[in-house]
């Protein structure tokens, strides 16, 4: 039984993931294939988990932290996926494609919530402005963890925007699911792959003789499929 | 000008504070504000001491506008640190926090966010895919990566430190200027290795099944490819999940 202990958990662990983004850390702990394992696992299926998170993380190749730009937030997005992945159960159709819709959707919001923050943050420190222009270090201080502690609120809040959604609506729309599970299955993975294939081609094309190491890996791997 | 002394604690204290320098990220100061913050414990020391004019100069120099790759801002840290403690002149110290914004960003930039983070993630894939445990996946994806995050970060202050405003001179080393091409050349590899194995895993399907699906994957590949630019991958799949989901419920 899935109750509101849980939903706490989650939104925690979402948080924390988001914060690693770009305000504390930035370990990777938002990546998807760690942040959707620890989703999973906070329902007690971190196999479940890895499985929404290998799937997001092939997403998450195409978007990199560059800067100001302006990119998906996959910390909170990764563990809706994972637990959206383990409401909806293995080996049902619909659940993967399920888990990562609302993965997806949840690192879009996460996005636009990151522009805000930002934003927000830019009006605290025209607040503290003229204090830090005269030195303040306290004021310096003072607007730095009130940028991690709201940034910390946001992915807070992202998080349990997503997890609501993925606890009342997960099972619902997986019950209705008519189509079969292998192509339901196959349809968010083939999505992620030619997502990532598409960036990791772009980027190999930048480098002289990637693409042949490219092709040399094609070659590896799909004689790995065949032999298995 | 005097040649000034860090205590270990002080370097410690920056190096943990450098792991939130971004934490008022802001589109109009960028992380100058975080700059200032990590690197306030050391200029504790400046003469006067904290609240000292020197300190307050600083503070206030510090906290405008800079932006650079999180952790090869450790690097403009260390340099920055040891300018103000040497109570070099404000105009050199200006000169150098406006130059160095560029060339940290782009090193940063090509070697972390462009060849290591993904090579890093190709790994945890391929890992999954060859059926290591949920936890070995995560261990190993973020054992690898932060090998080489926390070396940089720490190597980024300590080569600022040594060199002072002199540090451009750090970035010339051969694996900054090769290592994005090297790594480029190891993550394609690890690509071409694991999308074919994650189909195959995460679906669990035959070779035929997997050639089936990479073929639409291909097709999907290719598409993206030549739409670079005008439209962005995780989007365009959002919006085709939607429509499979409406399919697959609502019309029945």
């Amino acid at each position: 039984v899935i109750g509101l202990a849980h939903f706490l958990l989650l939104t925690g662990i979402g948080a924390l993931c988001s914060l690693d983004t770009v305000s504390v850390l930035q370990a990777m702990l938002s990546r998807p294939i760690v942040s959707a394992t620890l989703g999973g696992a906070a329902l007690g299926r971190a196999d479940l988990g890895v499985i929404a998170g290998v799937v997001m993380e092939l997403f998450a190749i195409e978007t990199m932290p560059f800067g100001a730009s302006r990119y998906p937030e996959w910390g909170s997005a990764g563990v809706v996926a994972g637990a959206s992945y383990v409401i909806g159960g293995a080996d049902v159709s619909g659940a993967l494609a399920i888990a990562t819709l609302l993965g997806l959707a949840t690192a879009w919001l996460g996005s636009v919530s990151m522009v805000w923050h930002r934003q927000a943050v830019a009006r605290m420190a025209a607040a503290l402005r003229e204090r830090i222009a005269a030195g303040s270090g306290l004021a310096v201080t003072r607007l730095h963890l009130m940028g991690i502690s709201s940034d910390l609120w946001r992915g807070a809040f992202v998080s349990a925007v997503g997890l609501m959604v993925a606890f009342v609506a997960t099972r619902r729309i997986v019950n209705a699911w008519l189509l079969p599970y292998g192509p339901s299955t196959a349809w968010p993975v083939a999505l992620g792959v030619a997502v990532a294939a598409a960036s990791l081609v772009r980027s190999a094309r930048s480098v002289p003789a990637a693409t042949w190491f490219l092709l040399g890996g094609l070659a590896a791997g799909a004689l790995l499929v065949v032999a298995r | 000008m005097i040649t000034p002394w860090l205590p270990l604690s002080t370097r410690v204290r920056m190096l943990l504070r450098l792991l939130t320098i971004q934490g008022s990220y802001n589109y109009e100061s960028m992380i100058g504000t975080g700059m200032a913050f990590v690197m306030e414990p050391a200029l504790r020391l400046l003469p006067g001491g904290r609240g000292g004019d020197a300190y307050r100069d600083a503070i206030a120099r510090q906290s405008r506008y800079f932006n650079a790759h999180p952790y090869f801002a450790s690097m403009a840290v260390g340099a920055l640190v040891r300018a103000e403690l040497s109570l070099e002149p404000p105009e050199r110290i200006e000169r150098f926090r406006t130059a160095a914004c560029g060339p940290l960003g782009s090193v940063g930039d090509r070697l972390v966010w462009a060849a290591w983070l993904p090579l890093c993630s190709l790994l945890g894939l391929t890992a999954f895919a060859l059926g290591v445990p949920a936890w070995g996946v995560v261990a190993l994806f973020l054992g690898v990566y932060n090998a080489g995050h926390l070396a940089l970060r720490v190597w980024g202050l300590d080569a600022g430190w040594r060199n002072g405003l002199g540090c451009a001179a750090a970035l010339n080393t051969p694996i900054l200027r090769s290592g994005p091409a090297v790594v480029t050349r190891i993550a394609a590899f690890a690509a071409g290795l694991a999308l074919p194995l994650v189909i195959s895993t995460s679906v669990g399907l035959n070779a035929l099944g997997v050639l089936v699906t990479g073929t639409v994957a291909g097709f999907g590949a290719w598409f993206l490819f030549l739409m670079h630019g005008r439209i962005a991958g995780w989007r365009a799949a959002f919006w085709l999940l939607v429509a499979s989901a409406i399919v697959a419920v609502v019309v029945r």
